[in-house]
Order: C-alpha cells, then structure tokens, then sequence
C-alpha cells in the first residue's frame, strides 16, 4: 500500500482546496498497476484529491492535456506539474494556445525522476515486473532476476544537468518539496549529439537509417507533445493533397520526424516525452536538441523559460543580431 | 506409455538453421542495443551478433506482420499517352515487382516459438481476410504456406490476462503444432491436420528424438500446464477480472453505446496514437493509397489505426469520430462486440501488449472492469425491485 509522503500531503491538501471554485478539473498523477510507472488522473472533485500521488515515476509531462481538454470543460483546468514540464505550459501561453487566465499549473519540486525504459535497456530488455524506490536505490524484479540499482545512474535525461527543480519559470502555486535532485548529478550515457556531431554525414545518415527501421509511424511521439496542437491537421496523414507517402519504412518515418522537427524549432521544452513512448525506442530528443541549440545561437531564445516573450519564429524583426545575411548566401 | 517427439533446448538452434534451407524460420529475437524483442527473419539473427534467440518473453509486437506486412505493394501501373491524342490517357498494370522490404516473400514459412495467444490473433486474421467468397489474394498467399509452431507459457507476465477472454496459457487449438516447456526439452503435444508437419519432422529428424513418457513424465508436463494456468487465474482474481461471458459483454456494450459521460471517462487519458493498434495481434485496419511519379505508379496498402482522426474523416470536411472519445468506443465495440456479433470470438487475445505500450496508462482490462461495471449497477436496483 502507498504511503502518503509530506510533498504528497501538501498535495492533496492545495488540491482539496482548489474545487469547487479554483478549477473545474485537475490533472495529476496516480498509482499504475504497471510496474515503474504512473497514470494520470482527472481529479473532478475535492473528495478525489487523495487519488493524487508525487514520486520518482511521474516522468509524464501532464501540460499535453489542457489542450486536450480545453472545449469539453468551460471552467479552469489545473495541472500537477514538475518545474521542468511548467515549461510546456508556458510555452503554450506565450504562443497563445491556451489561455493563461483557464490553466492553474501546480507545479511541485521535484528530486528527479526514474526513466524506467532506461532501466529495462541496462538490464537487457526483460520485462519488469516490479519496481520501488528505496532511499537513494531502486529495486527491481523481472521474471527471473532482482537488481538494485543507484538512483542516479537511471534518472530521466532531462534531469542530469537541471537547475529548475525548485525553482520553476512559471506557476500559479509552487509546492516546495524537501526531496531535491542531489547535486546536479552526471549522466552516465554519453551525449547522443556530442556524438552525432562529430560524426561524418555518411555515419549520421546510417545511424538514422538504422534507428527508423523500426519505426511503426504510430504517431506516439506527436500525439504526446505538449506543442503539436496540430496533431489532428497533421500534414503526414492528410489526404488532399498527399503531401508525405503513407508507407511504414525507415525513410518515411525520417520524413516524418523531420518536418516534426522544424516545426518544434524553437518551440520543444525538451520534455522528452516523445522519446519515453517511443515503442520503437527511438531517441528522437536528440534532433530537439540539436534544433534548439541553433535557436539559441540565432536568436538567443530557449523555449519555455518565459510565458510572455514572443517566440522568435512568431515574429520579424528586420535584423537579427546573430543572423548576417552575407553569410547566408 | 506414450510417445511424445522431443527438441532438446541445445538443438532449436541446428534444427530452424536444418529447416531454413527449405522454408523461411521467423522467430522471437531480442536486440541487445535497444532491448526489443521482436519476430524476425533466422538470416537476420545469423547475420548481427547483438541479437539473440529469446523464447520466453513476449514480443513487443504481435507476429502479424510476417502475414500482413505494415506496407505491401498491392500493384503498379502506368500511364501511356500518345502525343497525337492527347485527351486520351491509357492506364496498363505493370507486372508486380514484389515488395519492398524482405519480409513479406511469398513461400514457405514457419513462425517458430509464438505464444498460444498469437496463434488466436492469426484466427482473427483468418476470419477477415479467408472469409469465404471475400479471400484476400495478398494475405492468403503469404498466410497459407505459414506454418504456426507455438510454446505454451510457462512465465506469466503481469499484462496477461489470456483466460479472461476464454484462452489460456497452453491453448494450442489454432497452432499447428504445439510445444510445451520443460525445462530442457521441448515436448511436442499438439500436431494439426496441416499437411506440411509431416515434412517438417522428417526434414529435423536428426535433431528431433522419440521419447517416452510413463506416467510421472506425464504427470510433470500435466503441472507445467495446470501451474501456469492456475498462477494466471489466482493474479486475474487478484485484478477482480474473471472469464468474460461474450455474450453479455456484446449486450452491454450495445446498450452503452450513447452513454457518451462513460465513454469520455473511460478514454480520458487517451492521446490517440496508434501504438496499441500496431502491436495488437487481431487488429486489422489497413489504409489503401496510390501514389503516382510521372507516368508510373503504385497501389499500396499500409496499416492504419482507428483510434486516429484521419481514420473516419469523410471527403466533405465531416468526421463522424471527431473526437477521441468516439474513436476509443470504436476501437473497444470493434473488439468486444461488432466482431463478437459476426464471427462469435472476441478481438482480444489477452496477451497484453497494448497495455504496455500504453505510455499514458490506458489498460483495457480496466476498461473491461468499467465496461461490466455498468452492466452490474443496472442490475442492483432490478434486483433490489
């Protein structure tokens, strides 16, 4: 049975507090019958709040769903947010798809989460049938075998390296949590684009080759993404006109992804969550990053950081500082 | 006494690589880089040191892309102009010129260590593409020739839920032959009517050996059996859901159908995406489309998934299915009613891989639960009546 933690108390109690006049419906996290993982939950009442939990395995970023939700509920929707995710919100508002005015974020500290198809990678794919945290380790049993493993080498990605675990760039109540990342921990993976970077075309080209041959074109990682509101007007799927070929094999999948990837420039929080339900474990991140690093060196912008800045792809400015047009050419 | 035909574990390897040379072997194989572990060719297994022969796991997606490729080219044509005439414009078929990945040859195959559920999940197939007067050229000349060679389950994962939907672990009704696991043979139990079996043991003979069994043999293939099942039956009274009764599941499904407010609870969480749809073994949706460069082009057809906006979107502009909730009831009536009321088996094999792939939760034994839910608390008050 679950044993409700100090941050999960003040949880519920902010969220108890917050129907019937603060939000119509809360999006949280809750207990999975899954191992290693958490669902989300649609809280419609205060008496639902002790539904809501707050630990290692709520790696989901829950910003996708106000948009989702937007015309079925008339009054404020609120969203149980770690500090990183609030950025998707925010991204959100400065692109005026949602309206700051229906949105409660919740944002709580958070110590970092647990990225269990990472786990299940490091110990050779087998199938995890549970999982628990205990202290700064993580026990887990498959059919045949238990391992404990240290927290820190099986954190989510986006974690080693995070400053804003307490201190989110946005939020309509913050909920402090004793447990913090622990000194910004290192990565044990090598850095996919460090890699992909110092590589030949030739290589990159194969690597990716290799990636997308096992891609399905499920569409899991657009239909997850906070940013692609578009995902039911999506230029991949549209029949009149055919833009992008509907076959499933390696080179439409890389088409795919790649339009997916322009049109997230300067937009994508990095949340990783197109990566996690990956079914095909594609480590799709890597294009964002890369992506994103040239908008920052073009026009000095990190998505997601400021709720009222004016996304650079949004707007025109006659001169770019960073931009020298005889250098285009 | 009895005589069952044996494989001993060390000759699996020699026996497919014996049975290669006259059929072409898919079997389960786990990738060491990504960790999945999918069907594949026995030439790409020989071919890549970091994949490995894994038959205990479940595969990450059902087997049913062996006989129903996720794109095959259905055929190609051309168009011929005559510059004197130009308002006419002949089309021609070109000779089909096969399709484009290796996995989808024609010709003798044999898929080789599938769970019992997956051979249930080729019925459905059968059912829609072998139906009498409607055979499906494509899927039948790669279907006919395949060969289903099953191990029964020993392991029982936290996602099977098999009984439920009236299989069970060692259900080797639909494979051809049937295996069961004892350690370190593997016990032919099942032999199916299928002509090329007979083959099959005379090409593998060598690695193959006759053994018999007295009664305690048999008793210790009888545990195997009985411990698997019931380990499934005490975790599925654990998760509160017993064996569904077809029928009354197709009912309630019927009289909910406009209860939108259960709909939209249950899907709720649901993004859309087709990840479930695509490693589902019954799913069988396809997409047709033509795509034309210059004068020559091709007809395709590739998977599709229901629970996807473009799925219903008519010509008009109108979606019937706008909204996911309308999708998600589709693909739940699709599995437990429509195809229940025309071929009187349910679309669920229970093998529950949708519901780890689900990346936010969706778990259709819960929504089982909730669906019989509604029929228990109409009842209550007729009862308390």
């Amino acid at each position: 049975m679950h044993k409700e933690t100090a941050v999960e108390k003040k949880l519920r109690e902010t969220a108890s507090g917050l129907f019937p006049d603060e939000v119509e419906c809360l999006v949280g996290y809750t207990q999975s019958d899954i191992a290693g993982r958490t669902n989300p939950v649609f809280i419609k009442e205060k008496a639902e709040a002790g539904k809501l939990i707050f630990d290692r395995f709520c790696i989901n970023n829950l910003s996708v769903y106000p948009y989702y939700m937007k015309d079925e509920f008339m009054g404020s929707i609120g969203v149980v947010l770690k500090p990183c995710d609030v950025k998707s919100i925010a991204q959100l508002i400065s692109e005026e798809l949602l309206d700051k005015k229906k949105i409660k974020s919740v944002v709580v500290g958070c110590g970092g989460v647990i990225d269990i198809k990472r786990i299940q990678r490091n110990i050779g794919g087998g199938r995890i049938i549970s999982a628990a945290q205990s202290g700064d380790s993580i026990e887990i049993n498959t059919a045949d075998k238990s391992y404990t493993l240290k927290m820190a080498d099986f954190y989510a990605e986006k974690c080693y390296g995070c400053r804003i675990y307490d201190s989110p760039p946005y939020s309509d109540i913050f909920i402090e949590n004793d447990e913090k990342l622990p000194v910004v921990p290192q990565n044990s993976n090598p850095d996919l684009l460090d890699i992909l970077e110092k590589s030949e075309l030739e290589e990159i080209l194969a690597f990716w080759e290799k990636e997308f041959s096992r891609c399905i074109r499920c569409y899991a990682c657009r239909n997850i993404c906070p940013m692609e509101v578009c995902r039911d007007r999506c230029i991949a799927q549209l029949d009149l006109p055919r833009w992008q070929s509907g076959k499933i094999n390696s080179d439409e999948g890389k088409f795919f992804q790649l339009i997916r990837v322009m049109h997230l420039a300067g937009r994508c929080t990095e949340c990783g969550e197109c990566q996690r339900v990956c079914p095909a474990n594609i480590p799709l991140v890597t294009f964002m990053k890369k992506v994103n690093k040239e908008i920052l060196r073009l026009f000095d912008y990190v998505p997601g950081m400021d709720s009222q800045a004016r996304p650079p792809l949004l707007t025109f400015k006659n001169v770019e500082k960073n931009i020298k047009e005889e250098e285009l050419f | 006494m009895n005589k069952k035909i044996c494989i001993r574990k060390e000759n699996i390897r020699p026996l497919l690589e014996r049975l290669s040379e006259s059929y072409q072997i898919y079997l389960p194989v786990r990738d060491s880089e990504t960790g999945i572990i999918d069907f594949a060719d026995l030439n790409v297994l020989k071919d890549s040191d970091n994949l490995s022969a894994d038959f205990n796991e479940k595969t990450k997606k059902s087997p049913k892309s062996v006989v129903f490729p996720s794109t095959e080219t259905l055929l190609e044509f051309e168009y011929k102009k005559d510059i004197n005439k130009p308002e006419i414009t002949q089309i021609s078929l070109l000779e089909k010129s096969g399709n484009e990945a290796g996995t989808e040859k024609t010709g003798k195959k044999i898929i080789f260590g599938l769970k019992p559920c997956d051979t249930i999940g080729f019925k459905s197939f059968d059912l829609v593409f072998n139906e009498k007067g409607r055979e499906d050229k494509y899927y039948n000349e790669k279907r006919l020739d395949t060969v289903l060679v099953s191990i029964g389950c020993s392991t029982i994962f936290p996602d099977c839920f098999c009984l439920s939907v009236g299989g069970n672990p060692f259900n080797f009704d639909y494979s051809d032959i049937g295996l069961v696991d004892t350690g370190d043979l593997l016990v032919i139990m099942k032999k199916s009517e299928n002509g090329a079996i007979a083959e099959i043991l005379e090409t593998g003979k060598e690695f193959l050996e006759e053994r018999e069994f007295d009664e305690s043999g048999l008793k210790v293939i009888d545990d195997i059996i009985l411990g698997s099942k019931s380990r499934q039956q005490k975790l599925l009274e654990e998760a509160g859901l017993p064996e569904i009764d077809k029928d009354s599941i197709e009912k309630i499904l019927e009289s909910n159908f406009s209860n939108e407010d259960v709909w939209k609870e249950i899907s709720q969480k649901c993004v859309s995406c087709g990840a479930c749809t695509y490693v589902c073994p019954t799913c069988v949706c396809f997409n047709i489309g033509d795509e034309v460069r210059d004068l020559e082009g091709e007809r395709y057809r590739c998977w599709d998934f229901c629970t996807n906006y473009y799925y219903t979107l008519e010509a008009s502009g109108h979606n019937p299915r706008g909204k996911i909730f309308q999708r998600y009831r589709n693909k739940i009536n699709c599995k437990f009613n429509y195809f229940h009321k025309r071929k009187k088996i349910l679309y669920c094999t229970g093998c529950g891989r949708c519901v780890d792939v689900c990346s936010v939760g969706m778990d259709i034994r819960e929504i089982i639960r909730k669906v019989l839910m509604l029929e228990k608390s109409k009842e209550t008050p007729l009862s308390v009546r």
